[in-house]
């Protein structure tokens, strides 16, 4: 086995299973699988700043072959696929009753729903990315849920 | 009675809407307020007054004053002036002993003035002292405004965040020109009104809506009923205009005297005739609005050298004005102009009175903190007396607590001759108009009678909120973050009792703890220990930095070998424990308390900070899952799940591999903190679901923490934090095998020549289950106390950690336990109740 396999879900054929999937996906859309590495010692092209030389870097492919070219050009890099669970979510009036964080300045790193930290990207239009800690993920769902009922009440 | 249609009135009389006060049915428009539709119906009074249940009427209509504070729909403290009219309200009088129009407890203000002076709380009802239970009942009875339903339903309050370049407070004249330019230089510009909502040009307006406060960096909360808003802004203008102060005569506070911006809204905004013949002081401009809507003006003076009003039944009958006593149903009346500057003096602004126009004026703004307007105190004017007192009826300086010129006068006389102690004793500004029609009434005749100019005197302190707020909309919504193991659902499917741990929710049992201590003991258990602190250390320093971080060793640490670790704080008190593994000469895998993850992961980063080490630390408790396999049948079980090699001699005790387990890569701990042979299996925390049904399957049998605390306290393992405190250190917890004193530092180690055993943590059996927390006594003193018990089948009895004086600490003692308020004997023991050689452990 590759070192330390055992953080990652990318070393087998067991079926992962998301932390959000016992959440009903009213007002988000569950991005959990998206491969996720936090890598030390600079920021790769690319990638989401989270801290002085970290950095996360989110991919749709082989996370395997990623975090191996990474590793040769020099990063210390770390599976953290299975410790962030991923939300989609739309709208800026959803955004500002979940944090308190200036959307005009995102990627960032910061809170989201009283405390949680979470690792915020925009994409396109009004469409925000949410990564946040999988053992807070079903209260986070809940809460973005919440939210936009009350928006749409 | 309506007036004939006004021009830019709110109602819509094709839209009536029907709603009760007291139980009575009246009607309304939409577009009324509840106080505009219930004045128009007629009602005169509103209230009772806070201390002396005197009637009161609109004063303000702008939701400043207490006088129309009501209960709507079970909400109390409801102002029903601004209050926007619905459909089926149901509204009742508030601080009242039989109805609104009588109310028994008015009685205090005819006969209770001796028995009730200013700060009678603090020395009335004291003697004789075996009564006060029954004062305190009555008191805590008619104290208070208005009664919250503990059953009543809570309304939706959410909570919205925002930035903007410029935020203006206040949509009058002044605020919304600000508002424009600013937008013409392309700032982003939001703009707060109190009033209706109404469209900007070129900028946002949030209406109705009210700003509760200014905040350090720029921080605005706004009150928008049922939602509050953050905002936070890089330049705030405050327009927040003038607020009409009421004159301080005998007799001000009657039904029937207003201020004139309540004359203005009733006969501008809802076309309601305020009276019938009216007397006009200070705004004499508002006489004319009054003829108009076809009220008498009996006479309109600017300025008024005397002044009195009389009733009957709390409502104005006549005034006395400069000596001429007129009939009237409605004294208009008003003072000075004072600029609304709590809101700049909360952002630190200085706040001067300005004797030539005898108002308090804002000077001095912090950056980014602007104000226009009247707020600015630019305004002409003549200051007024500060009081027309001397005989007569009360004297209001302050409507909400009822504090009459009387009072103050009174206060100075007993010493309390500064403003902020005049303030905290006679209450004068601290009812729920915070001040904004008394707080220069208040200082003026403070001023006067105590021969201070009041410069001298000064304001006193702004604090938030600028406007009452609900406290609902201050909570938010009822949302407790929550973390949950990745094995959550297949504990709730198997009908887990969940129980909070810190913010883990956690199993506590399956329903039957013996039951499943019985099971890891005899045959195989499985425990989910997701929550465990887990660290990554890496980096070719990585060694250094542990045996740095913790008084034992790990730079000799085998790869693939395991070994227990405590960590101190700079004290050498205990502050967290748990297992390294060594997996690579570079590599390290921390395990830590469940409570204590976050703390240890900043600790080991501020360490690894200022040492400069090559090690990153990487904090992966929640990515990583954890279950505990345990019992006499876990290697069997395991062997049958995985290729590697488990047997005894490949796997021993203390030993970390990495393997597979059901096609699964793990992380296998050999470790047992259950006291049976056991194995912690660490994999990827979407991966514990397969992993832990591929357990079950084997035949293992899921236990809970009650049990696991079971098994725990029969080997006498210690939990950090509930057997030890922030007083513990290794030495007194019988751990002093752990130190090497002979490493040149670690943390914590300056401590250790300063240790002081004070009580040692020993084990003890007993026949009765003690309370944990339970008093240790020996020769009727206390001589400590039990931090963990439990019952044990297989120890037969009651077992559990307790700390003790030093002195009893030894095999066999005896010491005796506080329970049920009775003294029980117990035995101390040293060495763990359970497999005390650990035989089972390595086995």
């Amino acid at each position: 086995m590759t070192r330390l396999a055992f953080l990652s879900p990318h070393e087998t054929d067991a079926v992962p299973v998301s932390p959000l999937r016992d959440v009903e996906p009213r007002a988000f859309t569950d991005v959990s699988a998206l491969g996720k590495l936090e890598v030390r010692g600079g920021v790769p092209a690319g990638a989401i700043p989270v801290g002085p030389e970290r950095a996360l870097v989110v991919l749709d492919g082989d996370v395997r072959a990623t975090r191996d070219r990474l590793r040769d050009e020099g990063y210390r890099v770390y599976d953290v696929t299975a410790a962030l669970a991923g939300l989609e979510v739309e709208g800026e009036r959803l955004m500002r009753r979940l944090t308190e964080l200036d959307l005009d300045a995102l990627p960032t790193v910061g809170a989201i729903a009283r405390g949680t930290p979470a690792v915020i990207e925009r994409l396109d239009g009004e469409r925000f990315r949410l990564f946040v800690p999988q053992e807070l993920a079903r209260y986070v769902a809940e809460v973005v849920n919440d939210v936009a009922e009350g928006l749409n009440a | 009675m309506r007036l004939e249609p006004q021009a830019g009135e709110r109602i819509d009389r094709s839209s009536p809407l029907t709603f009760t006060l007291d139980g009575r049915e009246v009607t309304g428009f939409a577009g009324d307020t509840i106080g505009s539709a219930l004045y128009a119906a007629g009602t005169r009074i509103f209230s009772r007054s806070f201390k002396y249940h005197r009637p009161r009427g609109l004063l303000c209509c702008s939701g400043h004053c207490p006088n129309c504070m009501m209960t709507v729909d079970g909400v109390p403290n409801v102002r029903v002036c601004t209050e926007p009219l619905r459909e089926g309200a149901r509204v009742r009088g508030q601080n009242v002993r039989g109805s609104l129009e009588r109310d028994w407890l008015s009685v205090v203000d005819r006969f209770g003035g001796p028995f009730t002076p200013v700060g009678f709380y603090y020395r009335t009802m004291i003697r004789p002292r075996r009564a006060w239970p029954l004062y305190e009942k009555v008191l805590r009875n008619i104290a208070g405004l208005g009664r919250i339903s503990p059953t009543g339903a809570h309304r939706r309050y959410d909570t919205e965040h925002r930035t903007v370049d410029v935020l203006v407070i206040g949509g009058g004249g002044a605020g919304r020109r600000a508002a424009a330019e600013a937008a013409k230089t392309g700032a982003e510009v939001l703009l707060v009104d109190e009033g209706h909502a109404f469209r900007g040009r070129g900028y946002e307006v949030l209406a109705p809506a009210r700003a509760l406060a200014v905040y350090e960096g720029g921080l605005v909360p706004v009150d928008a009923g049922s939602v509050l808003h953050r905002i936070r802004a890089r330049r705030i203008v405050v327009a927040a205009g003038t607020l009409d102060q009421p004159l301080v005569f005998p007799g001000n506070d009657l039904v029937g005297v207003m201020l004139p911006g309540a004359v203005r809204r009733l006969v501008d905004e809802w076309a309601v005739r305020p009276g019938t013949r009216a007397v006009v002081v200070g705004d004499t401009g508002v006489a004319e609005q009054l003829r108009r809507a076809g009220v008498e003006v009996a006479a309109a003076v600017a300025r008024a050298n005397g002044l009195r009003a009389h009733g009957r039944g709390g409502r104005l009958r006549t005034v006395e004005l400069d000596g001429r006593r007129i009939a009237c149903d409605l004294l208009v009346a008003s003072g000075a102009r004072q600029p609304a500057y709590s809101l700049l003096a909360q952002a630190g602004a200085r706040i001067d009175y300005e004797p030539r126009s005898g108002v308090f004026v804002p000077s001095a703004l912090p950056p980014g903190v602007e104000v226009v307007g009247g707020a600015a105190g630019s305004e002409r004017q003549q200051p007024v007396p500060a009081a027309y007192d001397g005989g007569g009826d009360k004297c209001f300086v302050c409507v909400c607590e009822d504090v009459t010129v009387k009072d103050l006068k009174r206060a100075v006389a007993e010493g309390f001759d500064s403003i902020e102690l005049a303030k905290r004793y006679t209450t004068v500004t601290m009812g729920p108009c915070q001040g904004k029609l008394c707080h220069l009434a208040s200082v003026r005749v403070l001023a006067r009678e105590t021969a201070t100019p009041e410069a001298l005197i000064g304001a006193t302190t702004a604090r938030p909120p600028w406007a009452p707020v609900e406290l609902g909309l201050l909570a938010g919504r009822h949302l407790e973050p929550a973390k949950r193991s990745p094995l959550h659902r297949r504990h709730e499917d198997a009908g887990a009792e969940m129980m909070w741990t810190g913010q883990w929710r956690r199993p506590h049992s399956y329903g039957d703890p013996a039951g499943e201590v019985r099971a890891v003991h005899e045959h195989l258990g499985v425990i989910d220990v997701s929550t465990l602190g887990k660290i990554v250390v890496e980096g070719a320093d990585a060694a250094a930095l542990l045996e740095r971080l913790y008084p034992n060793r790990f730079a000799d640490l085998r790869i693939g070998r395991v070994r227990y670790g405590v960590l101190t704080t700079d004290g050498g008190r205990i502050f967290d424990d748990g297992t390294i593994a060594r997996l690579a000469e570079d590599l390290y895998y921390v395990t830590t308390t469940s409570t204590g993850s976050e703390g240890v992961a900043e600790w080991f980063e501020w360490w690894n900070a200022i040492w400069g080490y090559d090690a990153e630390i990487v904090h992966v408790t929640g990515g990583v899952a954890a279950v505990n396999l345990a019992g006499p049948q876990a290697r069997t079980a395991l062997a049958r799940l995985t290729d590697a090699d488990v047997s005894k001699e490949a796997f021993r005790y203390l030993d970390a591999k990495e393997i597979r387990v059901a096609g699964i890569p793990c992380l296998a701990l050999r470790i047992g903190f259950v006291g049976e042979l056991g194995y912690e299996l660490h994999c990827a925390a979407s991966l514990a679901e397969p992993l832990w049904d591929a357990l079950v399957r084997a035949g293992a049998r899921p236990f809970g923490l009650e049990p696991q605390r079971v098994l725990r306290l029969e080997k006498a393992h210690v939990i950090v934090g509930q057997d030890t405190d922030s007083e513990s250190n290794l030495l007194s917890a019988g751990m002093p095998w752990i130190v090497k004193a002979d490493k040149e530092d670690f943390v914590g180690k300056w401590a250790l020549p300063h240790a002081q055993v004070r009580e040692r943590l020993v084990g003890f059996t007993a026949e009765v289950l003690p309370p944990e927390g339970a008093q240790v006594v020996r020769d009727g003193r206390i001589a400590g106390r039990v931090t963990s018990a439990r019952s044990s089948e297989r120890v037969g009895g009651a077992i559990g950690l307790a700390w003790i004086e030093p002195g009893y600490a030894e095999e066999g003692s005896t010491i005796q336990i506080r329970a049920n308020g009775e003294l029980h004997d117990a035995q101390v023991t040293l060495a763990p109740f359970y497999d005390p050689e650990g035989v089972l452990l390595r086995s």
